[in-house]
């Protein structure tokens, strides 16, 4: 296990190792997740998929460590949740997730999972799993959406969190939209959101400009979930506490059967306690969100990118980060932030201040970024300055700008 | 072409070649040598690329210092570092100037102080004048041209004309160029300055 030291006193680097075969347009995908991770690459290339399956992972052992057991549907809860065609999975589809807690994968040669627990799920911490859908932009046009929640799926789930973020904001609370000038409330009454425009000109989020739409409920699930969610107050269910009671006393047996003791050693009672508080609350928050440019002009993108990191890394929890892009500008953003870490002691700090970015940098070592291509991926990170290869940018610009050069053959200027 | 560069320009070898990969690689702050044409990939050494798809026959004029020479005596012209055509030297055939420099570092490429892209540009510009002026190439033909790193081309190439510089010397000078370090020969009429 690596420990990095960043914002927060110590930060145990999420190293779950996945492997994806034959999974839709995924042929073979090896990695080792991170604190931050971006999957580019084009259309239907399996962003989404890859997405998918860690956030199905990382339910199904959290459903598995706090409930004990899982009986739940592979195709219900994967297939369904997630809206993976039946076509995508075939005899040869494989996935492992392997975690410091558990190993789960499906064999498609037999289509069952398997879900095992590691020795050590004495040290598991309840977190709270968000997937963020392209689709996001629903829940700012389409009124009283209260009323739609029947089915389970990862659009559901995310207009449930939306509904419990949004009453957090009101006209006395209001939620800054990056640097736009713009301010979101909820007015409870009426369900409805509002946002504030040139300081004092209110517009309903419905008749809002489509980047608006598609940000406004970004940031306010990212604020939300990395900071106010954690000082609120929650009771556990009969049926919560129960399955935590269970789990103790039987830590407790296996503990004190170890030590041939009736009663637990000070330090084995401290680590009961800590699993106690560890599964009694959320402690930090995975985040998955899909294509997070959309609709955003290049200067609101890297903002936003720059929002992101300084909420999932400045902060004393430990939040991760899942993100699919197509867009190149998002991945300058993330450079900027990961090399003004690199060059952070080598500049004074008027100058540091100066620049956008520096309430973002963020350890390069904590950051993966793959590309993902004809069903396989590739890290595009240059090992060297451990930023983005430049090499990759030029790629994607020459692509475009050779038709440009083609076409200027022809040009009478 | 190659008639008018023997006759005025009498010191420079025109060699030819109809392979369907080119290496163009300058020499002279390696071993000392010049700048040559190859017909398979030097090993240890980057180089321009031109893929010659068809093949066509094409000719290349690789300069040696001071190959431009002007009617002052002792006063050279500025010169880049070689031109490539196709043999067959006709009015609608491309033309192809390389000006080529080799450093292993990008601070060096984009130091102001060094102000490469203009230098390189510039570099090109006179050789281009300078066949024009001595009617080695029509008056109003509009040529290619490559400024290459081929050391480091690969990392910043899209970046290297930022300002609209290219448009500028096309309107100006009318010479397509590009930061890049490769070409496609798709015909005699055709050559693709690309990214390959």
């Amino acid at each position: 296990m690596d420990i990095i030291s960043c914002k927060s006193p110590l930060y145990i680097k999420e190293m779950s190792h996945l492997i994806i075969k034959n999974i839709g347009p995924i042929d073979d995908v090896d990695i080792r997740l991170n604190k931050i991770n971006v999957f580019m690459g084009p259309q239907s290339s399996g962003k989404s998929t890859l997405t998918k399956i860690i956030s199905y992972c990382r339910w199904a052992e959290k459903r598995y460590l706090l409930d004990g057991t899982f009986n739940y549907e592979f195709s219900e809860q994967f297939m369904n949740f997630h809206r993976i065609d039946e076509n995508y999975l075939s005899a040869d589809s494989y996935f492992k997730y392997e975690s410091e807690f558990t190993i789960i994968s499906y064999d498609g040669s037999t289509k069952q999972q398997s879900i095992k627990k590691k020795q050590n799920d004495l040290g598991y911490q309840k977190s709270k799993n968000i997937y963020i859908p392209a689709e996001r932009n629903f829940v700012s046009v389409i009124p009283n959406l209260g009323k739609y929640k029947e089915t389970n799926d990862n659009i559901m789930s995310f207009l449930y969190d939306w509904y419990d973020a949004k009453k957090r904001y009101s006209k006395k609370k209001t939620l800054p939209i990056l640097n736009l000038g713009v301010n979101y409330y909820h007015i409870d009454e009426n369900d409805a959101d509002i946002l504030t425009i040139k300081k004092d000109k209110d517009i309903s989020l419905k008749n809002a400009s489509s980047g608006l739409q598609s940000v406004t409920p970004l940031i306010m699930l990212i604020d939300y979930l990395s900071d106010d969610f954690y000082t609120e107050k929650k009771a556990l269910s009969v049926d919560e506490s129960n399955k935590i009671r269970m789990f103790i006393e039987k830590k407790f047996d296996e503990l004190t059967k170890k030590n041939g003791k009736d009663i637990a050693s000070d330090e084995d009672e401290d680590a009961l306690m800590k699993a106690m508080v560890n599964r009694s609350e959320d402690h930090y928050t995975n985040f998955i969100i899909e294509e997070p440019e959309q609709n955003l002009f290049p200067e609101t993108q890297r903002d936003l990118v720059y929002f992101l990191i300084q909420k999932i890394n400045h902060s004393e929890r430990n939040h991760t980060l899942t993100l699919t892009t197509h867009s190149p500008y998002i991945l300058y953003a993330l450079n900027n932030c990961m090399l003004g870490y690199g060059v952070k002691d080598a500049l004074d700090s008027d100058i540091q201040t100066e620049l956008l970015s520096h309430q973002s940098w963020i350890n390069p070592d904590l950051v993966g970024v793959w590309e993902i291509e004809n069903g396989t991926i590739k890290s595009i990170k240059n090992e060297k300055t451990g930023t983005v290869s430049k090499h990759y940018f030029n790629k994607i610009m020459n692509d475009v700008m050779d038709e440009y050069y083609e076409m200027l053959n022809y040009a009478e200027l | 072409m190659i008639d008018k560069i023997t006759e005025l320009l009498p010191d420079h070898t025109i060699s030819m070649s109809a392979s369907p990969d080119l290496y163009i690689v300058d020499f002279k702050n390696i071993n000392g040598g010049g700048v040559e044409l190859l017909e398979t990939e030097p090993v240890d050494v980057k180089s321009v690329y031109l893929k010659n798809i068809q093949p066509i026959k094409i000719a290349f004029d690789g300069f040696k210092d001071n190959a431009l020479p002007t009617d002052v005596a002792g006063v050279h012209n500025k010169q880049c570092e070689c031109v490539v055509f196709p043999a067959s030297c006709k009015a609608t055939d491309w033309i192809l100037f390389i000006e080529t420099k080799y450093t292993n570092d990008l601070r060096t490429a984009f130091d102001e102080n060094n102000d490469y892209p203009n230098y390189m540009a510039n570099q090109i510009i006179a050789t281009v004048e300078y066949f024009r002026t001595k009617n080695i190439i029509p008056q109003k033909k509009r040529v290619h041209a490559i400024v290459s790193f081929p050391t480091l081309i690969d990392e910043f190439s899209s970046y290297f004309f930022q300002g609209g510089e290219v448009e500028e010397i096309l309107q100006n000078h009318r010479i397509l160029i590009r930061a890049t370090n490769s070409a496609l020969i798709k015909s005699e009429k055709r050559i693709t300055l690309n990214s390959i």
